[in-house]
């Protein structure tokens, strides 16, 4: 992989202020928002999870969503310009392409995790370092299916459709994949779709330590799937644009 | 092996470095280049002329490696152009750059993808601009800025789409100067224009694009003096002279007077012929004037006057 590639576009995202605000300072406003709302301190939801570390949770998981699904759904605006058709010509392959963008887009998630993480270590989640780590690796990890989304928005959508689709799916898999509702509630029907998106797989990983009864074998298969369904039609979709 | 073969064929000189044979490519229903063939020996700047849709900028996509012919064979070096993309620098036509990217961060993101990366920026006038970002650059410097990137790999062939296209008078001079020092660095140059002047200044041999075709392939002078009656030459004659001379001449096409002022019309030794002639008849030729189609009046006519919907 080209690392001053992967450096420039990095030093673009940072610079780009819109990205800043909704992958790093929305999760963590969120959070504080919510958790004054819920009352915090000693409660804890009928899992046994305390209030404050599921509300972290949840937000962390909602920035690793956001960061990256903005930062591949940007491929759509490059592509509209000529810029990817200029990256093309040159002897950078496709892999390195994508590549980079991958990793971008797994870097653009963390400084959200660890603002909202830190965070929450003020507001009173206790764990012990090795949960600490656990419930970081995870939520990072768990990006990977929303960095393929972002890149698969970006090479499918138009410069003009790419913010509505961008948010539809940010409502879709934020909505219907757990964040804002826990499945617990839900219907069947609806709770079956839940099941179906990674990202309420991911925050039964993250919980996994705390909580009893969480199949992560089932959630490994899905999030799994997803990746691998998601790299191909990346793959495929950047040859068929050459 | 094919560093062999590329010894072979460098050391042939002049020989084609671009081949392009029965060209073909549809898009759905439209076809965009019907059928096309040329070479580019080494070392020339080979201008690509034509109205808006017949087929050139599909063609140096071709040769650039950016799309699949549909028919025939394109070859750069002697190999598929996908293979030796870095012997190929490409300039797009509408290629925009990111807003917020810094020039100095383009030229060093492009110059990481090649193993001995070339530095044009001297020269192209970027050097005090290389902190600005692409949004904030004139017109001028981001043709240059594309320049800069198309030639970063040190490519052998180097093709530039309508890189003038939208600039001012003094710019698109400045560029031309830029495009004479490319060549005499060596570099073969694809060069697609609208403009006349351009090509009739830069370009070695001009190909005419007209409906997926190529309506001639011939030096810029040589595209003018297939228009009949390319000369023209106005006189007034200071004794009466037989039309009919004149006529006899075989450099003369066409003879007609407007008042006392005989036209004469007639290929390139025309004025020649007619001057010659005078002297014989002891006739001194007043006013005298000599007009010479232009490189535009050969485009209009090859192209079949479509001029008027080409901008």
């Amino acid at each position: 992989m080209n690392t001053r590639f992967l450096a420039l576009e990095l030093r673009r995202a940072v610079r780009n202020g819109r990205y800043l605000i909704f992958t790093v300072v929305v999760p963590a406003v969120m959070f504080l928002l919510f958790v004054n709302l819920y009352g915090g301190g000693e409660g804890t939801f009928p899992n046994g999870l305390p209030v404050t570390t599921s509300l972290m949770m949840n937000m962390a998981l909602f920035g690793v969503m956001a960061g990256p699904l903005s930062i591949g759904a940007r491929i759509a605006v490059e592509r509209g310009l000529g810029w990817q058709r200029q990256l093309r010509l040159t002897p950078l392959t496709g892999s390195g392409y994508l590549l980079t963008k991958g990793a971008l887009g797994m870097l653009v998630g963390l400084p959200g995790i660890l603002l909202v993480c830190v965070i929450g270590a003020f507001e009173g989640v206790r764990m012990d370092a090795a949960h600490w780590i656990g419930v970081l690796a995870t939520l990072w990890l768990g990006a990977i299916p929303f960095v393929l989304l972002g890149i698969v928005i970006g090479l499918v959508a138009t410069p003009d459709g790419m913010q509505a689709i961008t948010g539809l799916a940010s409502m879709l898999f934020g909505l219907l994949g757990g964040i804002w509702i826990p499945a617990d509630v839900a219907p069947d029907w609806l709770a079956t779709i839940m099941k179906a998106l990674p990202t309420f797989w991911v925050k039964q990983l993250t919980q996994a330590p705390f909580v009893s009864g969480v199949n992560v074998g089932e959630a490994l298969l899905v999030i799994t799937l997803w990746v691998v369904g998601l790299s191909v039609i990346a793959a495929r979709r950047y040859r068929v644009q050459s | 092996m094919f560093d062999d073969l590329l010894f072979v064929l460098h050391d042939r000189g002049g020989m084609a470095i671009v081949e392009v044979r029965e060209l073909g490519k549809r898009y759905g229903p439209r076809v965009a280049v019907d059928s096309v063939s040329f070479e580019v020996a080494e070392g020339e700047i080979f201008g690509i002329l034509g109205p808006n849709g017949a087929g050139k900028t599909t063609t140096v996509e071709c040769v650039a490696g950016l799309r699949k012919p549909d028919r025939g064979s394109v070859s750069v070096l002697g190999r598929a152009p996908g293979d030796v993309r870095s012997a190929i620098g490409v300039q797009l036509q509408a290629s925009e750059l990111p807003e917020r990217i810094r020039v100095g961060e383009a030229l060093s993101l492009f110059s990481s993808f090649y193993p001995s990366p070339a530095d044009w920026s001297s020269r192209l006038g970027l050097s005090g601009h290389l902190k600005a970002e692409f949004g904030q650059l004139s017109g001028g410097l981001k043709q240059r800025l594309s320049i800069a990137l198309a030639l970063i790999g040190s490519p052998r062939v180097a093709i530039l789409d309508e890189l003038t296209t939208g600039l001012d008078p003094q710019a698109r001079r400045d560029t031309w100067s830029v495009i004479e020092e490319v060549r005499s660095a060596g570099v073969t140059i694809l060069l697609v224009t609208h403009f006349m002047e351009e090509a009739e200044r830069l370009c070695d041999r001009v190909a005419v694009f007209r409906d997926g075709r190529i309506a001639a392939l011939d030096t810029p002078s040589g595209l003018v003096s297939r228009v009949d009656g390319a000369t023209r030459v106005r006189f007034v004659p200071s004794a009466s002279l037989d039309v009919a001379l004149l006529q006899a001449l075989p450099e003369v096409t066409e003879v007609s007077s407007v008042g006392s002022q005989l036209v004469v019309s007639g290929s390139e030794n025309l004025l020649h012929a007619v001057t010659s002639l005078l002297a014989r008849k002891q006739i001194v030729a007043r006013q005298l004037r000599v007009d010479q189609v232009s490189l535009d009046d050969a485009y209009v006519e090859l192209t079949g006057g479509s001029r008027a919907e080409d901008h």
